[in-house]
């Protein structure tokens, strides 16, 4: 329900939507999501397949027009102020969506061009989020080659590279849950499938306590 | 500015890991340079406007096989969202307009690589051409715009048709239109009149009048450069903003 208190509470929140709705031509997506999220904490979003969960991610992202609602992500206003939102925030998509035809390195150089890291930075940023992955010794190997689970290691790179405030991963791969400290597999669900959604009160953090996973059980369809 | 050359490295990037790609391309204008204008100067039926057939011809297959590669382009884009990696670049902070323009900086590589070689085979097919270093770059810059056009012209119908097919039966159609409805292969004056209506409309016409005037010695422009210059300018301008504005909706 919409928090009454929602404009003094955006400040600390990481995301904060109410009344989110999205509805693609007469199918009602996501009705009415009310969540708020406060910063350094992370929070999974469970639904079966269908249920909503990437349809959120996109709208939080600034990929996707809300029909109804409003949210605020890292205090900005996705629709408004969608410009700051993208500086604030990481993103791995549900789809694997590192660029085949480069290598690792080169994924990551052009993005660190694209939120413009300074020149000076740029390498070590790059070789920091490479070795933190354990990507290093596969950076200038086409990500044609990678396997799966390399390239999800490097598509989270990808978004970390900036230091984001808030870190959306659309089903994260299970494998990556200790080394990024992500909710553990029994918050998994029934249906094995999970939005994630980390928030980072910087300087990031990287361990988290498990504890600090807070659950939203998803009915966020229409008439679920 | 740094953001659009980040998209644009990208592609280049992606030449060098495969750079076969720019040689096969290079093999249709090449057949239409030797093939065709061989057997259509034998004709002399053509008034070429003053200069030989093949003087006459080389600069419209320039300009040609820069919009071929330019047209088709739009279609990455739609692999790009397929496969995920334009979700990435969408939430990124680059502005819109500043993806658009570096995806056609990076398409621009390839039309001008596609430019050097035609002019090359021109020279060594004996095309009178001028070598004066301000013409040369004169008709650098023009196949820039008239690839920039043709580019986001093709992002445009990429995010308007969203799907491969679609998008390479629209390509086709299109192509074929703007190549027979310009004065690249034969002078507007042997046009019906309503191709002449047409032709005055399509961008292309003033890319090969351009080209025809900076490429040869004895070539002369129906409609000025300043007219050139200023037509594709302002439809680059144009259709950057359109596509722009445009860009995100691909995702959808
Ligand atoms: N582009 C689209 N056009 C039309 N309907 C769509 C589109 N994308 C999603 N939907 C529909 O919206 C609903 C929610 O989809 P969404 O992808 O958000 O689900 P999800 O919770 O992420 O599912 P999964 O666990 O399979 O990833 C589904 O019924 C789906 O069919
Ligand atoms: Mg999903």
């Amino acid at each position: 329900m919409p928090t009454p208190t929602s404009s003094e509470a955006s400040g600390p929140l990481a995301v904060e939507t109410v009344g989110l709705t999205r509805a693609y031509d007469t199918l009602i997506a996501v009705a009415d999501v009310n969540i708020s999220i406060p910063k350094g904490s992370v929070f999974g979003l469970l639904g079966p397949n269908g249920a909503g969960k990437t349809t959120t991610i996109k709208m939080l992202t600034t990929l996707l027009h809300p029909s109804q609602g409003q949210a605020r992500v890292a205090g900005f206003d996705v629709v408004r102020q969608a410009a700051q939102v993208r500086q604030y925030i990481g993103y791995v998509p549900q789809m694997l969506s590192a660029d085949a035809d480069l290598s690792g390195y080169e994924n990551l150089l052009i993005f660190s061009k694209l939120y413009r890291i300074p020149a000076g930075e740029r390498q070590q940023r790059i070789e920091e989020t490479l070795s933190f992955m354990g990507l290093s010794e596969v950076a200038r190997t086409l990500v044609r080659h990678y396997s799966g689970g390399m390239i999800r290691r490097l598509e989270i790179a990808q978004s970390l590279l900036h230091h984001p405030q808030v870190l959306f991963l659309d089903e994260p791969p299970w494998v990556l849950t200790r080394r990024l400290a992500m909710p553990s597999r029994n918050t998994c669900g029934p249906c094995g499938s999970a939005g994630g959604l980390r928030s980072f009160s910087p300087p990031i953090t990287w361990r988290r306590p498990r504890s600090c996973v807070r659950l939203w059980l998803s009915c966020i369809k229409a008439g679920w | 500015m740094g953001q659009t050359l980040a998209v644009a490295e990208a592609e280049v990037r992606k030449l060098r890991h495969d750079p076969v790609e720019l040689l096969t391309r290079a093999i249709q204008p090449t057949l239409w340079l030797l093939v065709f204008g061989q057997v259509m100067s034998q004709l002399r039926g053509i008034s070429s406007d003053g200069v030989s057939y093949r003087d006459f011809l080389a600069p419209g297959i320039l300009a040609q096989s820069v919009m071929f590669i330019a047209i088709f382009y739009g279609i990455s884009v739609i692999w790009e969202r397929d496969s995920g990696v334009l979700y990435k670049y969408m939430v990124s902070p680059a502005p819109r307009w500043a993806l658009v323009v570096g995806k056609a900086l990076g398409s621009e590589v390839r039309s001008l690589t596609q430019a050097s070689v035609i002019w090359i085979l021109s020279a060594l097919i004996g095309v009178h051409l001028r070598l004066e270093l301000g013409a040369i770059l004169g008709m650098l810059v023009l196949a820039l715009l008239g690839s920039a056009i043709f580019v986001t012209l093709s992002l445009i119908i990429a995010c308007l048709v969203k799907t491969r097919e679609r998008f390479m039966g629209i390509g086709q159609l299109l192509t074929m239109p703007l190549f027979f409805a310009s004065n690249a292969i034969y002078p507007i004056s042997l046009m019906p009149a309503w191709l002449r209506v047409v032709a005055h409309i399509n961008p292309l016409t003033y890319l090969v009048d351009g080209l025809r005037t900076l490429m040869l010695t004895g070539g002369s422009s129906a409609f000025g450069l300043g007219l050139d210059f200023a037509v594709l300018g302002l439809s680059t301008l144009l259709l950057v903003v359109i596509a722009a504005r445009l860009y995100p909706t691909i995702l959808t």
